[in-house]
């Protein structure tokens, strides 16, 4: 387990609404309307918290009739914490680690559900934002301009200034009207 | 209509309230949950505050109805397209959204009947 999935985990715990309702699922599997009932919190609030604790690998879900049900992965909490405080041992370098929490922010600020909200003014911004992009194009293969656009149409309506961008970002490269990503 | 408004902003002021004791309780969540509920109830206030300006009391209540009926457009599409993707925190705080503004909408029914 990385560090950033340990901390995860302690912070997850570390809410009192949440741990009683770990503490509930420690006696039985539920549902949302049921822990609601029990803890006196919202349908909504119970399942905001259900989807943390599923994040941070705690909780799983399976359909079951009408409902969801929801688990505990004791194995997880069966863990000792000296063992999770050493497997947290992250070898990744400090700078590394903060590049990589920097670009998940950006990502998660202007992406939804795999589209861009916005172009990002910046330019440090843009650039990780149109990495992203850059992932949906197969490395090696040749685009005509009306199939590349296609693809950036996927996500955002501007396409022509995604397509400008990642161009002179120097992620693709354009050859007789032809468009392949840069090796 | 000025009690009306009085009203939810008492709202607001004590959901706030509420908002602090629970992150003092070590429930932050519940607390961030709380305050998006409390600004339902100012921004509700604030639009009838407005309308109470701009209108003649007769047509208050119209245009006031006319005006929250715009507000969860954004919220319910926000949460059709959350439940699409699996987004279940993003879906719980539209829908306590859409709850919020259900209240002042009950709120403002039972004011006429009284």
């Amino acid at each position: 387990m990385s560090e950033e999935q340990v901390l995860l985990l302690f912070k997850c715990l570390a809410d009192r609404s949440r741990l009683r309702i770990v503490q509930s699922l420690l006696r039985e599997d539920m549902y949302v309307e049921l822990l609601s009932q029990r803890l006196g919190l919202t349908p909504a609030t119970i399942s905001f918290h259900l989807k943390k604790l599923e994040e941070a690998g705690l909780v799983t879900s399976r359909p079951e009739q009408y409902y969801t049900m929801y688990a505990l992965r004791r194995e997880r909490l069966t863990l000792p914490l000296l063992e999770l405080i050493a497997a947290a041992d992250d070898a990744a370098p400090e700078q590394e680690r903060r590049e990589a929490a920097y670009r998940k922010k950006v990502l998660e600020t202007f992406f939804e559900y795999g589209r861009l909200k916005a172009i990002p003014a910046q330019r440090k911004k843009e650039r990780i934002c149109l990495e992203e992009v850059a992932k949906a194009l197969e490395p090696g293969r040749v685009y005509a301009e009306p199939e590349l656009n296609q693809v950036l149409l996927g996500f955002h309506e501007d396409y022509c200034t995604l397509r400008r961008d990642m161009i002179s970002e120097g992620l693709l490269q354009r050859e007789n009207g032809q468009y392949r990503l840069r090796g | 209509m000025k009690e009306f408004l009085k009203s939810l902003e008492r709202t607001a002021g004590d959901l706030r309230r509420q908002a602090r004791d629970l992150a003092a309780d070590s429930r932050q969540d519940d607390a961030d949950l709380t305050k998006i509920r409390a600004n339902i109830y100012e921004i509700c206030a604030t639009v009838g505050g407005v309308v109470c300006k701009t209108q003649p009391e007769s047509q208050w209540e119209a245009v006031y109805r006319s005006k929250l009926a715009a507000l969860p457009q954004n919220w319910r599409a926000a949460l059709e397209a959350a439940r699409a993707h699996g987004d279940d925190r993003r879906a719980a705080v539209e829908e306590l959204k859409l709850e919020a503004l259900a209240d002042v909408l009950a709120r403002l029914d039972a004011r006429k009947e009284a």
